[in-house]
């Protein structure tokens, strides 16, 4: 889904027409206000948005965008006048930033990137999601050989330290693997990474 | 003998008196040609043009100077008529003048053009006074005149800066709205753009339905971005000035028309209140429609601290006494700093962070090219208000000088 954001009633219909004709799924807000009435956490795509407009202008709507928890990628549009509020809004994590008048491949480039990366970044999110729930199955011993196991510590020092028998660490060490979807020693490494180190 | 004694003496008294009488015209006349030589001297010598002539402007004299000035042999000059040594389009306007001189007596002070010795132009002002006779007819005119060629082109090098700086101001003022008329331009150019992209699309997929709809909005944005477009050719063209008679009402409406993107994009209610029947006023649209939209824009810029709500603009046009008709603009914004009001339009000062100071100062200069007055005040009820009094016409003022 594609949201386009313009005060111009004009080029925003034209804006629409053409990402509609490309296949797009779209919808038009006439300014940040309606879009912001509009927001939902689950709503998904990217945001073609107008940097001048009256009222909250797309600089303003960017910034509330960027504190929620799915931030959707943002492209401006600007006129060529624009020059610091472009460097504002890059600044502020712009995707993409568009003069106008665009041209058609450029803006369906655009919005085709943003929406890639949209959902790349709602994978990882999930996946991310996925982890923690994994992490949150381990048991107590599970989870302290998950941690020695993951900052490099052999089974048997393992087994000295936490007074575990060493057979033990390896029964707990094979149910880590399994609950955390790790076929591989690097697997896991890989994955604590990604979580970051719990505390 | 006594007789002829008496004879000798009185013939003798007679040749003394004669002598006298010889000597004393003598000194008189020796008297007379010393003080004609003094004022001769002091008529060739001076740098000044003396001359004298008659009704027909036939010359009688002319001094040294003269001569000097317009490389000509004092021969040559004599019995001619002057008008000989004056552009041919301004040979009535001086005969006006010196018929005035001959009806009036009073000495007149005038300039006018004349042909200089090189052919080039050069400007001499003259002092012409008529000498009358004992019946009091004019028997002549005598003329002294000053050449003052450097100072008309000392006025027409002020006059092309003060040009050339009218033109920087509309340019500095243009770089200001800058931003604004890109975006007001880009705006119709995308959505055209993307139509035509979006109608291509559709066609080579067979879809045809909405393209006559896309096509009449393409000639829709069109229309918008050549009308921008000529307003912005409007405000940096550079051309002589066009004095028309205009309604002020249609001058208002007009510009309100250019400025009403910018009032929705601000958010500013704009409300009108224009008098009937107003007397025309006779100037260049384009100038007075710049005076306006920079006093409107100024005020929607005033605004932009005001809550949406308030934002509100009122401009009206009334008759002002008789001969006058007044435009006032009035925004709701925090108004003007007292202490900065009477330097409001003044080139350079500003209370804009990122102003130049010039907006103001070319409105001001723009009006009272058109014998006009600017004038701002603090509205008691909060916000600013510029008032422009302008001189209506009623056929009988001259044309204005821009």
């Amino acid at each position: 889904m594609v949201h386009v954001v313009d005060d111009d009633e004009s080029l925003r219909t034209a804006m629409t027409r053409l990402l509609s004709a490309a296949g797009y799924a779209v919808r038009s807000y006439a300014s940040a206000g309606e879009f912001a009435l509009a927001y939902s956490e689950d709503l998904t795509g990217c945001v073609l948005l107008d940097v001048r407009m009256p009222g909250p202008s797309g600089l303003d709507l960017q910034a509330s965008l960027a504190r929620r928890a799915n931030p959707l990628p943002v492209i401006f549009l600007t006129g060529h006048g624009d020059i610091p509020m472009s460097v504002r809004a890059m600044k502020a994590g712009a995707t993409d930033f568009l003069t106008k008048p665009v041209q058609g491949s450029e803006l369906l480039a655009a919005v085709h990137a943003a929406l890639q990366l949209e959902a790349a970044s709602r994978r990882e999110r999930v996946q991310g999601q996925a982890r923690q729930e994994r992490l949150a199955s381990l048991t107590g011993k599970e989870r302290e050989v998950y941690q020695r196991v993951t900052t490099g510590q052999p089974n048997k020092q393992i087994a000295a330290e936490t007074g575990m028998a060493e057979r033990t660490v390896k029964a707990h060490r094979a149910e880590v693997m399994r609950k955390m979807g790790a076929n591989s020693l690097a697997e896991l490494v890989h994955i604590a990474e990604a979580l970051g180190s719990p505390k | 003998m006594i007789a002829l004694v008496v004879f000798i003496l009185l013939q003798a008294v007679v040749i003394a008196l004669m002598l006298l009488r010889r000597r004393q015209r003598h000194l008189i006349e020796e008297k007379l040609r010393l003080s004609e030589e003094r004022y001769r001297e002091v008529v060739e010598c001076q740098s000044e043009l003396v001359c004298r002539y008659r009704l027909d402007l036939k010359l009688t004299f002319v001094n040294e100077a003269y001569c000097r000035f317009f490389g000509r042999r004092r021969e040559e000059l004599l019995g001619v008529s002057f008008l000989t040594l004056i552009p041919e389009e301004k040979h009535a306007e001086i005969r006006g003048v010196v018929d005035a001189l001959a009806k009036s007596c009073t000495p007149v002070l005038y300039e006018h053009q004349v042909m200089q010795a090189d052919g080039s132009i050069g400007w001499m002002e003259w002092n012409d006074f008529a000498i009358v006779d004992e019946k009091g007819e004019v028997e002549e005119f005598q003329a002294i005149g000053r050449d003052v060629t450097q100072r008309h082109r000392a006025l027409d090098a002020l006059a092309e800066s003060e040009r050339n700086l009218a033109h920087a101001t509309r340019l500095a003022l243009l770089g200001e709205l800058t931003a604004s008329i890109a975006h007001e331009i880009n705006q119709p150019l995308g959505a055209i753009l993307s139509n035509a992209e979006a109608a291509e699309m559709l066609l080579s997929a067979g879809k045809t339905d909405q393209v006559a709809q896309i096509l009449a909005d393409i000639r829709r944005d069109d229309l918008r971005a050549s009308e921008v477009i000529q307003h912005v050719r409007g405000l940096v063209g550079r051309k002589d000035p066009r004095l028309e008679r205009l309604d002020v009402n249609e001058v208002v409406t007009r510009t309100l028309g250019l400025a009403s993107a910018e009032a929705q994009r601000r958010a500013v209610r704009i409300e009108t209140q224009l008098a009937d029947g107003l007397p025309a006023i006779e100037g260049e649209r384009i100038a007075l429609k710049q005076v306006l939209l920079n006093l409107i824009l100024n005020g929607m810029e005033a605004m932009s601290e005001t809550p949406a709500v308030r934002r509100r603009m009122v401009v009206t046009t009334q008759a002002s006494g008789p001969d006058w008709v007044e435009i006032a603009v009035f925004d709701s914004g925090p108004g003007i700093p007292e202490e900065k009001l009477g330097r409001i339009f003044d080139s350079f000062f500003t209370t804009k962070e990122n102003g130049m100071g010039l907006g103001l100062a070319m409105c001001r200069s723009i009006v009272e090219a058109h014998r006009g007055s600017i004038a701002v005040e603090n509205n008691p009820r909060g916000g600013a208000a510029f008032r422009l009094r302008l001189p209506a016409n009623f056929g009988h003022k001259p044309a204005v000088r821009l």
